[in-house]
Parts: C-alpha cells; sequence; structure tokens
C-alpha cells in the first residue's frame, strides 16, 4: 500500500518518475484473476476486524481511534465555537464542519489528495447533519477532524462510524449512533467492505469505459459502489452514496447488504460506548470517594483544633485584621 | 418506573427511555420523538421525583460535558471593551465551570442595574479588565446578552486605572464604589454583592 509515486516537479524540467504510469486493460485484468474472488451471493455479511476505542487522547475532549481491517482512522471532535463564516449566520441550526486529512504516509497517491480530501469532507459532512442534535448549539460551529492514517478502502464509511463515536464521546447531542459500511459489485461478483485494490479497479474500469467504445462487454457490465450511513432506532438512512452502474435489482441487494452489515457494527460501536460509560462512572464514583475523605480528613482536623482551642490558634498564626481592631 | 435504584442505568443515544406522559419532564440529555422519550447522550439513566408529581428524566454523562451558556445560568466575564451603550465582555466561566473556550457577551446599558435604568453610565459601572458575575438573559445570534441587574451581579474583581503600580485589586466600599487599599483611589463600579457559598446554600 505505501507505494510513494513522485509528484512533477518543476525545477526537473517537467520530468516525473511515476512507477507506473498507465495500467492497460490486460495489466487490470490479469490482477482481477489474482484476486480471490468471494462467492457471487456473499453467506455471510460480517464487517472486517474491527477495533474501535474511545478517548484515545487526553488532550482533545472527544476523540476515537478505528482501525477496519488495514483502514486506520483517528477522529477528534473540539467543543463548539463561535461561528467564524458570517454568511452562515442566517441559519437558525448550528453548523458542522468536517475536515479529513491524509496522513504524509497514509495514501501513495500523493497527486489526488486534496482532491479527496475535499470530497470525503463534503460527503462526511452530509452523513453527519442528521445525527447530531444541531438546535442544541445554535449559532455555533462544531469542528469535525478526521486523520487518516491508513488507506485500504472503505474509507468513508469507516471515518463516518469513527466519527459517531467521537461525537459520543464528547458528550455532543445525537439523535441516534451512526454507522456506515461499504459494498461494491465488479464483474457479478459482490465484494463487501471493498479494499483499496479493488476501489481502484472500480475507478480504473470506470475511466476506462468513458474512453473506450461502448460496444466493449465491461462498460454494459454492472460495476458500482455503494456507501449507506444508517441510524437504527427509527430506521432512517443518514446517508447513501452510490456510483457506477447498477441496476435497480442490484442496488436493493446491495442496498440490504450495507444496512445488515450497518446493524452488526452497530452492536460494537454499542459495547465500545458501553464500556466507555461504565469505565468513566466508575472513576468519577472513585474521584468521587477521594474527595469525600479529603473532606473528612480536613473536618476531623478543624474539630481537633477546636478541642485545642481554635481561638488560641488564630491568635498565634493569623494577623490581625485592622479593620476588626479600630470597631 | 421500574428502574432499579442501586444498579446504574446506562444508555446510548437513540435508546428509548420509556413512554412520554404528562408527568414526564424531560431533562438533560434526552429527546421525544413519537410518544416516546429517548436519550441523545451516553451515560447514566437519571430518574428523579420533583415536585407536583412529576419526574424529570435525565441522563447524566460521566467524565467531561460540554457546556453552553445557557438563559438564566450565572456567568463569570471579564469587561473586554466599554462603549456608552454597551460593553463587551468574554465569558469564560459557566455556574462552576471553566470553559475552555470563551463565548462572547454582550452587557447592555440597560441591564446593567434594577433601578434607575435611565441614569446608569457604563463608564461609571464598568471597566475593561474587570471581572464580573452576570446572569445571561438570552442569546442574540452568537453573543449572549448579560444582565447585572441584581445586588449579587457585578463587579467582583477590578483594580484601579493606574494598577500596573499597585497591582492590588480594589476593596468595595459601598454598593457603587470600590477602594484601591494601596493608594486609597476611589472609583465608581457597580459592586456585586458575593455572597459565600454557605448562606446560598442555606437559603436554598
Amino acid at each position: 500500500m505505501l507505494t510513494v509515486n513522485q509528484t512533477k516537479n518543476t525545477l526537473l524540467d517537467g520530468a516525473s518518475i511515476e512507477e507506473e504510469p498507465y495500467i492497460t486493460l490486460q495489466e487490470s485484468e490479469d490482477f482481477f484473476e489474482s484476486l480471490d474472488k468471494p462467492a457471487k451471493e456473499p453467506r455471510q455479511l460480517a464487517p472486517r476486524n474491527t477495533f474501535i476505542r474511545a478517548g484515545v487522547l487526553t488532550t482533545v475532549r472527544g476523540s476515537a481511534y478505528m482501525e477496519y481491517g488495514n483502514t486506520k482512522v483517528l477522529a477528534i471532535v473540539a467543543p463548539p465555537k463561535e461561528l467564524i463564516r458570517a454568511s452562515a449566520r442566517r441559519m437558525n441550526m448550528g453548523v458542522l464542519n468536517c475536515y479529513v486529512n491524509f496522513a504524509a504516509f497514509g495514501t501513495g497517491d500523493l497527486d489526488s489528495v486534496p482532491e479527496r480530501e475535499r470530497h470525503l469532507s463534503s460527503m462526511l459532512t452530509k452523513a453527519l447533519e442528521p445525527v447530531v442534535c444541531r438546535t442544541e448549539f445554535l449559532n455555533f460551529q462544531l469542528d469535525i477532524r478526521v486523520l487518516i492514517l491508513d488507506d485500504d478502502g472503505c474509507l468513508l464509511s469507516t471515518a463516518i462510524n469513527c466519527c459517531g463515536v467521537a461525537l459520543v464521546e464528547c458528550g455532543i447531542s445525537t439523535y441516534d449512533l451512526i454507522t456506515a459500511s461499504t459494498a461494491c459489485i465488479y464483474r457479478d461478483h459482490v465484494f463487501l467492505n471493498p479494499s483499496a485494490k479493488i476501489e481502484e479497479l472500480l475507478w480504473k474500469h470506470r475511466s476506462n469505459s468513458g474512453t473506450d467504445s461502448t460496444t466493449s462487454p465491461s462498460s454494459a457490465q454492472e460495476h458500482g459502489l455503494i456507501i449507506t450511513a444508517s441510524m437504527d432506532t427509527f430506521e432512517q438512512i443518514a446517508q447513501c452514496q452510490q456510483c457506477g452502474y447498477l441496476s435497480p435489482d442490484t442496488y436493493v441487494k446491495l442496498l440490504d447488504y450495507t444496512l445488515d452489515m450497518n446493524k452488526s457494527l452497530r452492536e460494537l460501536v454499542k459495547g465500545v460506548l458501553t464500556k466507555r460509560v461504565k469505565e468513566q462512572h466508575e472513576l468519577d464514583l472513585r474521584e468521587k470517594a477521594e474527595t469525600a475523605l479529603e473532606d473528612q480528613r480536613l473536618e476531623e482536623i478543624i474539630e481537633k483544633l477546636k478541642k485545642q482551642g481554635l481561638e488560641e490558634f488564630i491568635q498565634s498564626n493569623i494577623r490581625e485584621d485592622p479593620y476588626v481592631k479600630r470597631q | 418506573m421500574s428502574e432499579q435504584q442501586d444498579e446504574p442505568v446506562v444508555c446510548l443515544p437513540g435508546e428509548r427511555l420509556c413512554r412520554s406522559e404528562d408527568s414526564i419532564v424531560l431533562g438533560i440529555g434526552t429527546y421525544e420523538q413519537n410518544g416516546y422519550v429517548y436519550a441523545s447522550k451516553s451515560g447514566i439513566v437519571n430518574i428523579e421525583d420533583s415536585g407536583d408529581k412529576c419526574q424529570v428524566v435525565s441522563v447524566h454523562k460521566p467524565g467531561f460535558h460540554l457546556t453552553i451558556p445557557a438563559t438564566g445560568d450565572v456567568v463569570t466575564a471579564r469587561v473586554l471593551v466599554t462603549t456608552p451603550k454597551f460593553a463587551k465582555c468574554a465569558i469564560f466561566c459557566v455556574r462552576n465551570v471553566l470553559l475552555e473556550s470563551s463565548y462572547r457577551g454582550l452587557l447592555r446599558k440597560e441591564d446593567v442595574r434594577e433601578t434607575e435604568k435611565d441614569r446608569v453610565d457604563i463608564y461609571k459601572s464598568f471597566r475593561p479588565g474587570d471581572v464580573i458575575l452576570a446572569r445571561v438573559i438570552n442569546q442574540l445570534e452568537q453573543t449572549f446578552l448579560l444582565t447585572t441587574a441584581e445586588n449579587e451581579l457585578g463587579v467582583v474583581i477590578a483594580y484601579a486605572s493606574d494598577y500596573r503600580k499597585t497591582r492590588v485589586p480594589m476593596v468595595p466600599v459601598g454598593w457603587s464604589e470600590m477602594q484601591c487599599p494601596q493608594t486609597t483611589i476611589k472609583e465608581p463600579r457597580k459592586v456585586a454583592k458575593v455572597l459565600p457559598e454557605s448562606s446560598i446554600n442555606a437559603l436554598k
């Protein structure tokens, strides 16, 4: 995954070094053959191996880290701030701003990074807007930052999952828990949680079929990607992004797959958050017990002093108050 | 309500808590939808009996919780700029919670005092740099409207105008004046009658 493509350097007179400037159809064909293909119909709708942890950073209030297979994402939610842009003032709801950034080592293709960052940011904002109670921070903006540490497909859905956890961790009111997942179809093979290579193949396929004559057999084939974010309490879909060419039947099929996966992810997120709440509750209790102990200790000291003669103690330790003396 | 009192009930956003009835008041961290009360935060469910046979359902989030000044809250603010009509402040503390970033507050001339509102002069009440106690009236776009029209609200900490020489906070000598203990300069201020915490608790 960590191949670095040299970007075009103007100092080098336009000379650029690229490992694979073009991939021919034949090559991608070969690559596809080398993949271990899933069955035509996926038998089990399981998400990838997932690791989620809320509150990974101590310096920020709401943070979450998520590993979804090899995709690694870190999300940070800061408390609401005053609006910076004056144009958004007219809104009668809080404003949500998402910023997605790739870590320098997080992706191979550096050329397309700014574009992808912008695209992911806007998509993430749209997905999270329905879930946050935006009426609670009127005329304020909520900044959500996402850092992508490693990219192995399912970026948007992982980012949405991670942000959902971070929001709850920060204590921002949300209507529901949000979970998202990705599914794609390519040459009649349904890939759940496609890896970066498959996603790349899809893009290549799309750009090729655009330039090739329409009679080529591959363009007539179904190929496409669906990302669905859902909130299950009210059976709502927060966002559904689709690209490629899909027949309605396939669309519904893929949608059902993603929704099913969302449900199992939701259970996972629930478990993580419940554990977190219990953990923090215990910490709170311990803190309370400690302060109570401290109070008790001080009380005892005061009691002791009273017995020894408080007056004496004060007279010997505290300077006389000039105002009192005057009276 | 068949909630156990000893075992804390953990809930997550979107979890249904109970049916919404007339006797149930929505507390912090909850919202109502389709006749049911749902949680909007993760935390521990709290059901408290309040008067009038009402029950307040709220969700308490352990650890950090977000504070935004709400109407009616007493806030601590620092005066930044004074003009003849209003004083701009930076709110840095809500009730007893210190904020991470300050919010803008606006104190209008009419809200400085309860009586003789028309004879209030901002420059005789506040100076930039003073620390004041104020109550939030409402939210005007991005700034919070504040009021000090109560005996307990007003300037708490203030330095004399030439404070660079002394660095000693002034001492209140009456409800509208403060005096520097070193230079004995008297300056007009809208002084707060600061009550010790014990007496406030006793009042409740």
